[in-house]
């Protein structure tokens, strides 16, 4: 028998078209669920993706003092400690701090870089758009997130805004610009500004920061180093990159929970189509097979013609529905299902996901699907062509 | 030739519903015969023409067919010798309704190694000399009787066999179109080939073209 029968595959072709309705619902329901997980592994992958360039950019190690299991302001006395270990380049203490914005009952993060670093300025030149560069000179001005500037302008903020400090004053800082509309995930909700506004906005010592984060450029001296300082500091938590690059994962794989229970009904539903098939095929279906096997078909012939009708089915789902998700995900940005994994503050990250295709993955979930339709399809044609066909006939 | 040597057939054997379709049939029909098989409903005619048509095994008994024993043939040799040496006419046709009178006359060629060409030149002969050409594009559920009838027969001579079965072939029809079937049945005899009908119709009794009679009731021969 010839694995291929153009005769055969165009008998096929009719069968499908024969029983129409069944068949373009079967054909729903699987686009639904091929296009389902294949949007869910796409924006997975892309937003894992754009994170692991963040956590690339991280500090080697970030060091926190802990109080009562809180982070407490952290003292600069141990920055000249930190710089004589073995192996660290560089040692920064950093200024950041949530700002709760009431009126719009969003979370700002604001950041508090040195003015006076030339790196600073050279790379935020480089992330930012519609950017005043003799404003930024100045003091009190800021570089805003394009989420945060869209809710300060919608609250009447165009050129400014007054921060409210611990003791009820107010702080005017001027905006000197804004991030690049899709440039990186995180930036959304960032204001960035001199670390000396930082301090002031959080009512914060100027020999206190928020933590310190070392440069340590042999990556496999960091674990070493970083259990130095845990027994210098036994106070303090010390975060690896690599800490943070399981954090990320783990949020995000949590995120891809919540969207897997998304296509749990079309997964439902596939399997009632499986059940179905598996169960039996309908008296029309088993006369068919009776006529054939009466007219000189093969339990072969008849099973290779279910072959070529499932596969034809399935594996246009299956296209078509992985190519609609990357037509969805990296053309249309996967609008509605992306907010399951970002949308998680009122300030939405204009982000852009990166193409990241993972032939793996689209293997997985052809494998998972695609033969086992085939296999529903054709083990009930099968017990039906090992009848007697006068028995199915009659 | 076709040789039945002592055939049985049990159905549901050794269960409480066990019946004996037929019992100890032995009979001859000689290559070009036509032989009737006669008798009432349910007097097992259908099911012997099933066993000479390997679409059904005896419970024992030996069956030979152009030399071919067929009684115990493994299922894809039982579709072979169907495909290659038996024409079945069904009592209710057994078309496929959602197909064309084209598709299901070529059904017993799609599984062949034969050329989409040669399907059409053996299909176009069947439809012409049944007269069905016409409607080869119809679907067989809008045909009348008459016309299923004429499809039936075409499909069964699609692929040239040599024996032609035909399981009351003028059960569905009416007058008329049964005295066509009549003129059929003189045209196939006349191509010379080796026919076998199992029919209670009297309008087959005592026609000259018929060579051999058997009958059989409650499964036994007379």
């Amino acid at each position: 028998m010839k694995l291929f029968n153009l005769l055969l595959f165009e008998y096929a072709l009719s069968a499908i078209k024969r029983r129409g309705a069944k068949n373009i619902f079967i054909l729903v329901i699987f686009f639904i669920l091929i296009f389902l997980l294949s949007s869910i592994f796409f924006i997975s992958n892309s937003i894992k993706k754009e994170l692991s360039f963040t956590v690339d950019s991280l500090p080697d190690i970030t060091i926190q003092k802990l109080q009562a299991g809180r982070q407490q302001d952290i003292s600069l006395d141990v920055v000249d400690k930190l710089s004589q270990i073995e192996g660290v380049s560089e040692v920064a203490p950093r200024v950041w701090g949530y700002y709760y914005f009431k009126n719009a009952g969003a979370n700002f993060a604001v950041v508090g870089v040195s003015r006076f670093d030339t790196n600073y300025k050279k790379s935020i030149q480089k992330v930012v758009d519609k950017f005043d560069k003799t404003l930024f000179d100045k003091n009190d001005t800021m570089i805003v997130g394009i989420g945060v500037d869209k809710i300060l302008k919608n609250n009447y903020y165009d050129k400014y805004f007054n921060f409210i400090k611990p003791n009820g004053d107010f702080k005017r800082v001027y905006i000197a610009g804004t991030f690049k509309n899709g440039t990186l995930l995180e930036s959304n909700d960032i204001i960035l500004l001199s670390d000396d506004n930082a301090r002031e906005i959080f009512g914060m010592a100027e020999d206190k920061a928020t933590d310190i984060t070392l440069r340590v450029p042999n990556p496999k001296e960091v674990n070493e180093i970083a259990s130095k300082i845990r027994l210098m500091y036994p106070n303090f938590r010390v975060i690896t990159k690599d800490d943070l690059r399981i954090s990320y994962n783990n949020i995000f794989d949590y995120k891809s929970g919540i969207f897997l229970a998304l296509f749990v009904v079309a997964l439902f539903t596939f399997f009632i189509i499986i059940y179905d098939k598996t169960s039996g095929l309908s008296s029309d279906e088993k006369r068919e097979i009776g006529v054939q096997k009466a007219v000189g078909w093969k339990i072969g012939d008849i099973i290779l013609q279910k072959f070529y009708e499932a596969f034809i089915l399935s594996f246009v789902a299956f296209f078509s529905a992985v190519t609609f998700a990357i037509f969805y995900v990296y053309f249309l940005n996967a609008p509605i299902l992306r907010d399951i994994f970002t949308g998680y503050s009122v300030l939405k990250p204009p982000f852009e996901l990166p193409f990241s295709f993972d032939f793996g993955t689209i293997t997985l979930i052809f494998f998972t699907t695609v033969p086992l339709y085939i296999a529903a399809t054709i083990i009930p044609s099968w017990f039906a062509a090992t009848l007697e066909a006068d028995e199915v006939i009659r | 030739m076709i040789k039945v040597d002592k055939v049985y057939k049990v159905f549901n054997q050794g269960k409480i519903n066990e019946t004996i379709a037929l019992k100890d049939i032995s009979f001859r029909v000689k290559d070009e015969e036509l032989a009737l098989l006669k008798g009432p409903s349910g007097s097992g005619k259908s099911t012997l023409l099933s066993i000479l048509a390997a679409l059904l095994k005896p419970t024992s008994g030996d069956v030979e067919v152009e030399g071919k024993k067929v009684a115990k043939l493994p299922d894809n040799f039982a579709s072979m010798y169907r495909r290659e040496s038996i024409g079945f006419i069904f009592q209710k046709f057994n078309l496929i309704p959602t197909l064309s009178v084209y598709e299901n006359v070529i059904l017993p060629l799609i599984p062949s190694n034969l050329t989409k060409d040669e399907i059409d030149k053996k299909a176009l002969l069947s439809m012409k000399k049944f007269s069905i050409e016409h409607k080869k594009d119809a679907l067989a559920k809008s045909l009348s009787g008459g016309e299923q009838q004429r499809v039936a027969i075409a499909r069964a001579l699609v692929n040239d066999p040599k024996i032609i079965l035909a399981d009351e072939p003028t059960a569905n029809l009416d007058t008329k179109l049964s005295r066509d079937f009549l003129v059929f049945l003189k045209e196939l005899k006349d191509d010379k080939r080796t026919i076998v009908i199992a029919t209670h119709d009297p309008i087959f009794f005592d026609l000259d073209i018929v060579d051999k009679e058997i009958e059989i009731v409650k499964g036994e021969m007379k």
